[in-house]
């Protein structure tokens, strides 16, 4: 019957537009970059390219300055920092808000979101003002409890910790928004059950209230982990992966090889390593939020 | 009735993390306002904390100074913004009503793809684009990056409109159909109303996110005069030599927060509601 | 409008599906599907609007085959259980919409709106929003909505369903007289068998998917055709016993004066308004009193078995618990089922058994 063919076709014609979209400008891109990654495609040559295997994957891992293993580790000790001090800044600020009144917790978490609205750009150059030796206020902070001066972003020793505190800031925010809500849906009873039972509130949030929140925090955990992981624009407007490659992670790298040099084949080699731990990363985060979605419903 | 009941050094411990915070949040902003907002003798070594006079002198400088970026880069950013938005938007909302009402049996699956793509950062994208792109002849269009744009804030679009039209009870649609309303006019005057609080969302972070962008235009457009702001204001940082001109690049980064900051003070209920659950995908 | 539904079969997992369903609805008769949550009724009335597509069946509208028109062309009126108000319309633009989906002229529909509201006695209420309105309020805009059009037939899905007990029985009443002056063809869905018996014409009991009895309440009270109606309708439920098992004494005893020693197979069914106590020659003993109201419902052990009866309060308070009580069961009240079947069976005066062939379903459609 025509009116049963055509009402199985109408999802499929309303989805044509968005998939497209999204194939044409989201996915395609990608495939196109593992197939350049195996070419010795450069800015300059495109078409007519020379299939070279896994060349490009081996120069990448055996370049110098810098290292591969270097940048791989700034990447790490960049993500790591940038997870860990999210989720505990917004864990822990969630904690401190959910005794609160709900009315006040909002009005807080709206001035505490501030920043995940901003562009990542203008965080980076916020943040290079606060630290700038002349007149950044990150050196006053210090020189109130006797500290300092320090070149934040040329001393080797401290332009690391100084993007990761800036990138902290940038996705503390969100960790906290996803944090609160989930704090917000437990119940209450568990909790006075808790207080009837004698523990301490202390005792009642290691016990009770992380517990319940496992989850939302496994995956609040992995958005930092990729974001972490991607930064670009922040660092690009606060240190272009210097000094010396010293916060040169796979992001930087990538554009880089790619843009900078001119070497389509190591750019797209680096980005499909990059793209195959983010999708690894957002499958897990998949399978988490599946799994606890089917507990719900 | 308070959930639980803290002693007095709890409180305390409570108050000083909430106003601890509140400063790390704040001070970068109302340092970039100080610097943006004082005459630019007063930007030197030794610095004031607190500026002795205000001017906007800065922003007047920066949109229409001899040594400013113009208001192009603020129209193209806006531009981008906006477009992708209604992009995003309409996309977004067809992809998200088929999911949400039609019981196919490969939608589940397709909507755990569209979570997993919402996933992805943008960073991952540069340079799958500036290839595609200049394969083929999007490169440098303002159609290329726009498309760019939506098509990265259109899987959580998905997301969240297929969320949306869930909450919308599917009674309503059957009631309509009973009254004797076609397909049309069912989706004109009583889905898309209902729908309206979740399409403004959708489209709000889309714009957010375009205007915002600063690694695909960095990469896909060559031209000066339709690169947005975040790409423009680079040129107030000499790399070396450490030649920054603070009040300029903190006057055009003052400029940049008005619109999100306004959007976001409009929208800041619905968008910490709703982006909670965005906010959890994209980050 | 006649409504006619021939052989409506509808496979869903075990839910809701529907089995060669015939149902006929005269011009103005309102007939109640009534059953338990799952039996088809809903799915029946998703049928009839077309929103359900069935695997084999069709509805006919005056004789008209309707099956494959769109809900939207078949000029229904509905009014769901939570009523689906537009809640971003005014209650005028809420009870306008199917007059405006019909193109009709604005001031034409503008005096049609005044009208209904009216008579629905929301015309105050027409310029507020769904959300200011109480339960009772928003049934009414509902029906006014279902109305406007005039539509050929009305269904009604649970439409009291969400209203507070007093409320209810004031609407159903409203209903009842609202679709007699209308003369308008109406399927009344719901769960409450006393609601079915109070407003309809004819009350079709549904179970497993199908029609199992079709006739008029007072018919389905007097002389139940089938066990699974007798148990349905009425309140409290009635007593069934069987001759094949442990209550196989008193079945006996109750029935002797029908069949004799005969009965093997039988199930016995009496009304507890039927058994009388403190009169008859059998001997129970009063294991529990509730007082309904103007009744008591008074439990009876007798062996293993226990009789339900209902005693008016007043009497009832003289009966204590562990009292020996006389009873007595008047044979003319007894319902009579075929065991393996439900079938409602009738004794005929030589003593042989009739049963009830094939009416399942179809009984009492005389009308």
């Amino acid at each position: 019957m025509a009116r049963g063919a055509l009402r199985r076709a109408t999802p499929w014609l309303l989805l044509a537009l968005p998939l497209l979209l999204v194939f044409l400008f989201l996915l395609l891109p990608y495939l196109l970059t593992f197939y350049y990654a195996t070419t010795n495609a450069t800015i300059g040559r495109l078409i007519n390219v020379e299939e070279v295997g896994l060349k490009n994957l081996q120069l990448v891992l055996a370049s110098h300055a810098p290292a591969f293993l270097g940048v791989l580790g700034i990447t790490a000790v960049f993500t790591a920092g940038t997870l860990f001090g999210s989720l505990g800044l917004g864990t822990g600020l969630a904690l401190a808000l959910h005794t609160v009144s709900p009315g006040v917790r909002s009005a807080l978490l709206a001035v505490y979101l501030i920043p995940w609205v901003i562009a990542a750009v203008i965080i980076g150059y916020t943040w290079r003002l606060m630290y700038d030796p002349a007149i950044g206020l990150a050196n006053d902070v210090l020189g109130a409890f006797g500290l300092g001066p320090v070149d934040w972003l040329t001393d080797k020793a401290t332009t690391m910790a100084a993007l990761v505190v800036a990138n902290i800031w940038a996705g503390y925010g969100i960790v906290l928004l996803v944090i609160s809500g989930a704090l917000a849906n437990v119940p209450p009873n568990i909790i006075l059950a808790g207080q009837v039972d004698g523990a301490s509130y202390g005792r009642i949030v290691r016990k009770v209230i992380l517990p319940a929140i496992r989850p939302t925090f496994l995956l609040a955990g992995l958005v930092a982990l990729v974001s972490g992981l991607n930064t670009f624009d922040l660092i690009y407007a606060m240190t272009r992966g210097g000094p010396l490659y010293q916060t040169e992670t796979m992001a930087l790298e990538m554009y880089r090889l790619t843009i900078q040099k001119g070497n389509i084949g190591q750019g797209a080699a680096v980005t499909a390593i990059l793209f195959t731990i983010s999708l690894a990363l957002a499958i897990a985060y998949v399978v988490i939020w599946r799994r606890e979605a089917r507990k719900w419903t | 009735m308070d959930l639980v009941r803290l002693s007095t050094l709890q409180r305390i411990l409570r108050a000083a993390a909430v106003a601890l915070a509140l400063a790390f949040a704040l001070l970068p902003l109302l340092w970039v306002l100080s610097i943006a907002l004082r005459p630019g003798s007063q930007s030197l070594y030794p610095i004031s904390i607190i500026p002795t006079s205000l001017t906007l002198d800065n922003v007047v400088g920066v949109l229409f100074g001899s040594n400013g970026i113009g208001l192009a880069p603020y129209r193209n950013a806006a531009f981008y913004g906006l477009s992708s938005a209604v992009v995003t938007a309409v996309a977004s909302t067809l992809g998200g009503y088929a999911l949400a009402r039609y019981n196919m049996k490969s939608g589940e699956a397709l909507l755990i793809v569209v979570l997993a793509l919402s996933f992805l950062p943008s960073a991952s994208r540069i340079v799958p684009l500036f290839i595609l792109f200049s394969a083929s002849g999007l490169y440098g269009t303002s159609q290329g990056v726009i498309l760019a744009y939506a098509a990265g804030s259109t899987p959580l679009g998905i997301w969240l409109m297929a969320g949306a039209f869930r909450q919308i009870p599917i009674r309503l649609e059957q009631a309509a159909r009973i009254d004797g309303a076609g397909s049309l006019l069912t989706m004109r005057r009583v889905i898309l109303p209902l729908a309206v609080p979740g399409i403004l969302v959708v489209a709000t972070l889309s714009f957010i996110d375009g205007w915002n962008s600063f690694s695909l235009p960095l990469v896909l457009i060559p031209k000066a005069d339709v690169q947005p702001y975040t790409v423009a204001l680079q040129r107030y940082i000499q790399e070396i030599g450490y030649g920054i001109n603070w009040p300029l690049l903190a006057a055009g980064s003052l400029v940049a927060l008005v619109p999100v900051l306004t959007v976001f003070a409009i929208l800041q209920r619905r968008l910490v509601r709703v982006g909670g659950l965005g906010g959890a995908i994209r980050g | 409008m006649r409504l006619d539904i021939q052989g409506l079969t509808v496979e869903y997992g075990q839910v809701g599906a529907v089995h060669d369903l015939n149902l006929t609805v005269a011009h103005g008769e309102l007939v109640a599907l009534v059953g338990p949550s799952g039996c088809g009724k809903t799915t029946t009335l998703g049928f009839i609007t077309g929103f359900i597509r069935a695997k084999a069946g069709r509805v006919l509208f005056d004789g008209v085959d309707v099956t494959g028109l769109a809900p939207q062309r078949r000029g229904i009126g509905y009014v769901f259980q939570d009523y689906a108000i537009y809640p971003h319309m005014t209650v005028r633009e809420n009870i306008r919409f199917p007059l405006d989906a019909a193109k009709m002229e604005r001031k034409q529909a503008e005096r049609d709106v005044d009208e209904i509201a009216g008579l629905m006695g929301v015309g105050g209420l027409l310029a507020r929003r769904p959300q200011q309105l109480s339960g009772g309020q928003r049934q009414r805009v509902a029906l006014a909505r279902a109305l406007v059009k005039k539509p050929v037939i009305l269904l009604l899905d649970e439409p009291l369903s969400n209203l507070d007990a007093h409320l209810r029985v004031e609407v159903r009443a409203e209903i009842r007289r609202l679709q007699l002056d209308l003369k308008m063809t109406t399927v009344f869905v719901t769960h409450d068998q006393s609601e079915a018996m109070a407003i309809a014409d004819r009350v079709a009991v549904m179970s497993n998917g199908n029609i199992v009895a079709l006739t008029s309440p007072a018919t389905l009270y007097v002389r139940p055709p089938s066990l699974f109606s007798a148990q349905f309708i009425g309140s409290p439920q009635i007593n069934v016993w069987a001759i094949d098992g442990p209550d196989e004494a008193l079945a006996r005893q109750v029935v002797r004066p029908l069949v004799g020693d005969g009965g093997a197979g039988l199930l016995v069914g009496v009304r507890p308004e039927h058994v009388q106590v403190k009169s008859g020659d059998q001997v129970a003993t009063v294991t529990l009193t509730e007082p309904l109201g103007r009744d008591s419902l008074v439990h009876l052990a007798a062996g293993p078995s226990t009789i339900r009866a209902l005693v008016p309060t007043e009497a009832a308070t003289h009966l204590q618990v562990g009292e020996q009580v006389p009873f007595r069961i008047d044979p003319a009240h007894l319902h009579l089922f075929d065991g393996p079947t439900g079938r409602r069976v009738e004794i005929d005066p030589a003593g042989g058994r009739v049963v009830d062939a094939g009416t399942e379903g179809q009984d009492g459609l005389a009308s």
